[in-house]
């Protein structure tokens, strides 16, 4: 069975009322959807809030979620408004913490970024907690639907076609609008990433960037 | 003339291009393009870098808060 409809049978189990049903599927999905809300609004008690939110609101309102593409879309367009409502009512401070690490609400130690590798290339990891707060600051810049888009496509690594019902929009808008965004947040990283003597490709290195390219 | 017509339509669709959603054909075209032309180039790999560092980006521990408050809100 794909991952699809194992969502929706714990959906339509959820929409009966079986709550460990839904208690899966929030398990299954709850680092992702934090993550997302986390970059978006940048700040680490509003995202616990915001995910815990999004849960519950998508529980409550079950009986709208439409079985049209997939389940996870609809938590994602949920968080996605959560989080521009929270940013447009509150002034939210930025929080990127570069010497102390950040406690949740209980005390407990609960961020720290942590290290990932891409395709195991260490040349392209990002091994700064320094450099790691610079690109948030420059997400943290773009407008909204710039910041939306980039945290759906390159950091959250959705599909167009995803991208498109969560934004309600066509995937060739989700291409165009992409691209306008990349195009505003690259010439930042180029600077960081030459202040920071960092690896940044050239176009003599195409060959090694086409490992990268996604099979159609 | 034509030069820049091309080149205006490859930068449309060179975010198209490194995300692998042209058809091989569209893709060719944008390939042959880019063999050529240093505008689009330059283009490309600003964008193809913002992508891979996107996308290296590392991800956040969530609070082990998170679990409790949900389940208490669930079951409320």
């Amino acid at each position: 069975m794909d991952t699809k409809r194992e969502d929706e049978i714990l959906l339509e189990k959820a929409t009966k009322g079986d709550k460990t049903a839904f208690e899966q599927f929030y398990q299954k999905y709850k680092k992702q959807i934090f993550n997302y809300v986390y970059r978006f609004v940048n700040n680490y008690a509003l995202a616990e809030e915001i995910t815990q939110e999004t849960f519950i609101n998508a529980y409550i309102n079950l009986n709208k979620y439409s079985e049209k593409g997939k389940p996870l879309a609809w938590f994602y367009t949920i968080a996605g408004n959560l989080c521009k409502n929270a940013i447009k009512s509150k002034n939210i401070r930025s929080e990127v913490s570069l010497d102390a690490p950040l406690k949740d609400t209980d005390g407990n130690i609960g961020m720290i970024d942590v290290l990932e590798n891409v395709n195991d290339r260490p040349e392209i990891t990002i091994r700064s907690k320094e450099l790691v707060g610079k690109i948030q600051e420059a997400i943290n810049s773009l407008p909204i639907e710039h910041k939306e888009i980039l945290l759906l496509c390159d950091i959250q690594g959705q599909s167009y076609q995803d991208v498109a019902q969560i934004l309600g929009c066509k995937p060739s808008t989700v291409g165009s609008r992409l691209h306008r965004a990349r195009r505003k947040i690259a010439n930042k990283l180029a600077v960081l990433y030459k202040e920071k003597s960092k690896k940044w490709f050239k176009w003599k290195d195409v060959n090694l960037l086409q490992k990268d390219y996604p099979s159609t | 003339m034509v030069q820049m017509e091309r080149c205006k339509l490859a930068t449309k669709r060179l975010s198209f291009y490194i995300d692998g959603q042209l058809s091989d054909k569209a893709r060719l075209v944008v390939e042959k393009h880019l063999s050529t032309c240093k505008y689009c180039q330059n283009e490309a790999i600003l964008l193809w870098n913002a992508r891979l560092v996107l996308k290296s980006f590392s991800s956040v521990r969530i609070p082990t808060s998170l679990d409790k408050k949900f389940t208490k809100e669930l079951y409320k």
